[in-house]
């Protein structure tokens, strides 16, 4: 069976983030409370966004942020921020985010598995704007169930 | 012939990987002459192939420093990778 990186816990919906940072933040929160990675992982992934740009917002209205492994990426895992309202990240052409996907990665195969699923199922925009729509975690669960 | 392309971000950890694999399935799936590798700011500047592929936003300061460059906006859309690659392939074409 193949292994899952995400799970009921570290999906939240209706994220009140009032800002980029914020989205972030609270998005990544169930990675820390579950032992997934540390909160100085947290943080470099708020710092990468402050020192390289935007550019994280992959694709329309989805963020996914990382951090450097050795900041503390414990495990290989994502959690999923839905947010109550959409988020300027300064991005020019995906702006504004309505989903934060935050990885937590350690190098190597498993990870390489992880990029690969997220980026079959992130093709179709029509994910994403399900996920931004999503009612409860069963439903955002249903559309990552591969990843 | 064979194209090599650097797929590169700023700091090399996610988002480029994710930009490897999007160029990687539009090049098989097309057939496209281009063989690409993992690449960051760092190793660019060694680096003594034909193509960039990065962000958008990244694309500007390259402009001029790389023998080409293509800065993807939607980096989950395969039909702008495709678009982008292709336009690449007919001017470099163009310009032998």
């Amino acid at each position: 069976m193949e292994q899952s990186f995400i799970t009921r816990e570290l999906v939240q919906l209706h994220v009140p983030a009032k800002n980029w940072e914020e989205a972030i933040r609270l998005s990544a929160d169930p990675l820390v409370q579950n032992g997934i990675c540390l909160r100085e992982y947290v943080d470099d992934m708020v710092l990468n966004v402050k020192e390289n740009g935007p550019y994280i917002v992959l694709t329309d209205h989805l963020a996914l942020p990382h951090g450097r492994a050795e900041k503390g990426a414990l495990q290989t895992a994502i959690s999923v921020g839905i947010l109550e309202t959409p988020v300027e990240f300064g991005n020019k052409t995906n702006d504004p985010v309505k989903v934060v996907i935050c990885m937590s990665a350690q190098a190597g195969d498993k990870y390489m598995d992880m990029l690969g699923r997220l980026a079959a199922l992130l093709e179709d925009p029509q994910v994403i704007e399900d996920l931004a729509n999503a009612e409860d975690a069963d439903k955002v669960l249903e559309l990552l169930q591969h990843c | 012939m064979r194209y090599k392309a650097m797929v590169c971000c700023k700091a090399g950890m996610g988002s480029s990987m994710f930009l490897k694999l999007k160029a990687d399935q539009v090049i098989s799936e097309n057939s496209l002459p281009i063989k690409t590798v993992h690449g960051n700011m760092d190793t660019l500047i060694d680096f003594d192939g034909d193509l960039v592929i990065t962000m958008s936003d990244l694309c500007e300061d390259l402009q001029g420093k790389m023998p080409y460059v293509i800065g993807i906006d939607r980096v989950a859309d395969k039909n702008e990778m495709k678009e982008k690659l292709t336009k690449f392939l007919a001017d470099v074409q163009y310009a032998v």
